[in-house]
């Protein structure tokens, strides 16, 4: 499909807005296309949330990919202007998994190409 | 599909063979068919009230009907079930008391097969869109009989309408999400507006006369008041019943449901899981019901389409909350417009109007005022682009609403949060 690098664009877009809205932080943001998978870091630099916080935003991210609701919403991702959710890139990812680390908090993205 | 799943379909597949099986039992066999029979012969354009067309049994039936259609194409799918396939089940429900028809929903179905045959995907991932795409069912309708070609023309020309209306949808209807930012939850019908406008300007630049008017009954308001009332107090207990003994769990998902905005996508069974979901559609219900009751108007079709819409958007974007200034703004603007409040298209424009519910959940109850006001003027003068064509008008008009209001919201806000720094 045409659209797969804009939709990776849009999730990096819409996960740079939350963070940056939530955290104010220094974002390092590491994207790396493999031939079957786009995997995207992001690192918060001097993000160390606490237990409650990281269980937030664990669960915010705990979604399968639900191709069924994201061929037809995945283009709001990156639209809000006030984010608070991120259930649009939670539904576009196969898997998101958010980490500790002396630097600050990991999150990583992987989204399994669709056959062109 | 495992047990649960299976569970929740049959749950979801309840209501529609309840209406089969209410329509069965106040009407006979025969009067059924042939109420069947006029509404899939007519024009279907809005409004057309298939409880006056088909009467009583026939309308249940039909509307059982589609919902089963369209719960069986989901099962076919192995859709999971979600927030936004409960509202497209809703809607088709809603609608086929005043619009869509177990013949006319099918060429809108198959157009967006069409496309995903030709972009190679899943008909699964755009089933979402073909369920409500069904927006566009009367221009099938209204091209193979309405238009009164002769019939060897118009009933091909109708299903190729309602095909191409169908093909060309899932790549619009993507794109028209960012023209309201996914402020207005029936984006489908602000691009059935479109396309309906489009093509209705086609048709009538070949000198047809597309003709709209309000056919609506009044007769059977008691009896499908008191079963769908009695269906939404059956959802609060059963989601209750669902939760039992998790009642600090289920106060946590009703918060969590109550507390998000319902901008797209705002799917509630992943925000607060199946009993609470089911319990929020109740109660949508009720309120919904309440507010028809309100404006003294009657439980006819187009009505008893607005309930069930807004009970189907309770599972994705809808609870009192975000809702409750859509339904004050147009109650205040019916009484000092020109608009008469107990009046179909006004109860309507209320209940619909709901689609703009996101506006009030994210910026406040004085801009859910101000959007359901503009709501009410907005769609009172936009179906005659479309000619009728297009059965979410509501959501046609909602588009422009949400897409004037949220760009001067945020202005607003920022302006605010400037202030205050």
């Amino acid at each position: 499909m045409s659209n797969e690098t804009k939709k990776i664009t849009k999730m990096i877009d819409e996960v740079t807005n939350f963070f940056l809205l939530k955290y104010k932080c220094e974002i390092i943001i590491h994207l790396i296309p493999r031939k079957e998978e786009h995997e995207i870091k992001f690192l918060l630099k001097g993000v160390h949330p606490d237990e409650k916080e990281f269980n937030t935003l664990k669960d915010l991210l705990d979604s399968e990919r639900d191709p069924s609701l994201s061929s037809y919403y995945w283009q709001l991702a990156g639209e809000v202007e006030d984010g608070n959710e991120l259930a649009v890139v939670a539904m576009m990812c196969d898997t998101i998994k958010p980490e500790r680390s002396d630097d600050g908090l990991v999150v990583t993205l992987i989204r399994k190409n669709v056959p062109e | 599909m495992d047990r649960t799943e299976r569970h929740i379909y049959l749950a979801l597949a309840a209501f529609p063979l309840l209406l089969i099986a209410a329509g069965c039992a106040v009407d006979s066999p025969v009067a059924i068919l042939a109420g069947l029979r006029a509404i899939v012969r007519s024009h279907s354009l809005l409004l057309t009230d298939y409880l006056a067309v088909g009467g009583l049994g026939a309308t249940l039936v039909n509307a059982g009907l589609c919902g089963v259609i369209s719960v069986g194409l989901m099962a076919m799918n192995r859709i999971k079930v979600s927030g936004p396939f409960i509202a497209a089940v809703y809607t088709v429900i809603g609608f086929a008391f005043f619009g869509k028809n177990i013949i006319n929903i099918w060429p809108l179905l198959g157009g967006v097969w069409l496309y995903t045959r030709y972009q190679g995907v899943d008909y699964r991932d755009y089933l979402i869109v073909a369920l409500f795409g069904t927006t566009l069912a009367p221009l099938a309708s209204f091209v193979a009989i309405g238009s009164e070609w002769p019939w060897g023309l118009a009933i091909p020309l109708g299903l190729c309408a309602g095909l191409a209306a169908g093909f060309v949808l899932p790549p619009l209807a993507s794109h028209m999400l960012r023209f309201h930012d996914g402020y207005n939850i029936y984006n489908v019908g602000f691009t059935g507006g479109l396309i309906g406008s489009f093509l209705s300007a086609v048709l009538r630049s070949f000198g047809l006369t597309i003709q709209t008017g309000e056919l609506i009954s009044h007769d059977y308001s008691f009896f499908l008041g008191v079963l769908l009332n009695l269906s939404f107090l059956a959802m609060i207990a059963g989601g209750a019943l669902n939760a039992r003994n998790q009642w600090p769990q289920l106060r946590e998902s009703g918060r969590a449901i109550l507390n998000s905005s319902g901008r797209l996508v705002s799917d509630f069974v992943r925000i607060g899981g199946l009993a609470a979901t089911v319990i929020n559609m109740g109660v949508m219900g009720l309120l919904s019901s309440a507010f028809v009751l309100l404006l003294r108007g009657t439980f006819n079709g187009p009505v008893i389409g607005g309930i069930l819409t807004v009970v189907g958007f309770a599972a994705f974007g809808k609870h009192f909350k975000n809702s409750l200034p859509i339904l004050a703004g147009v109650c205040i603007a019916a009484y000092v417009t020109q608009w008469t409040p107990d009046s179909t298209p006004v109860i309507i424009a209320g209940l619909f109007g709901t689609t703009l519910a996101p506006i009030a959940g994210q910026y406040g109850i004085k801009a859910g005022l101000l959007a359901g006001f503009f709501h009410l003027s907005v769609v009172m003068n936009v179906g005659m682009l479309h000619g009728g064509m297009n059965l979410y008008n509501n959501g046609f008009a909602g588009g422009f609403v949400a897409a004037m209001l949220v760009p001067v919201m945020e202005a607003l806000k920022r302006k605010e949060k400037s202030d205050e720094q």
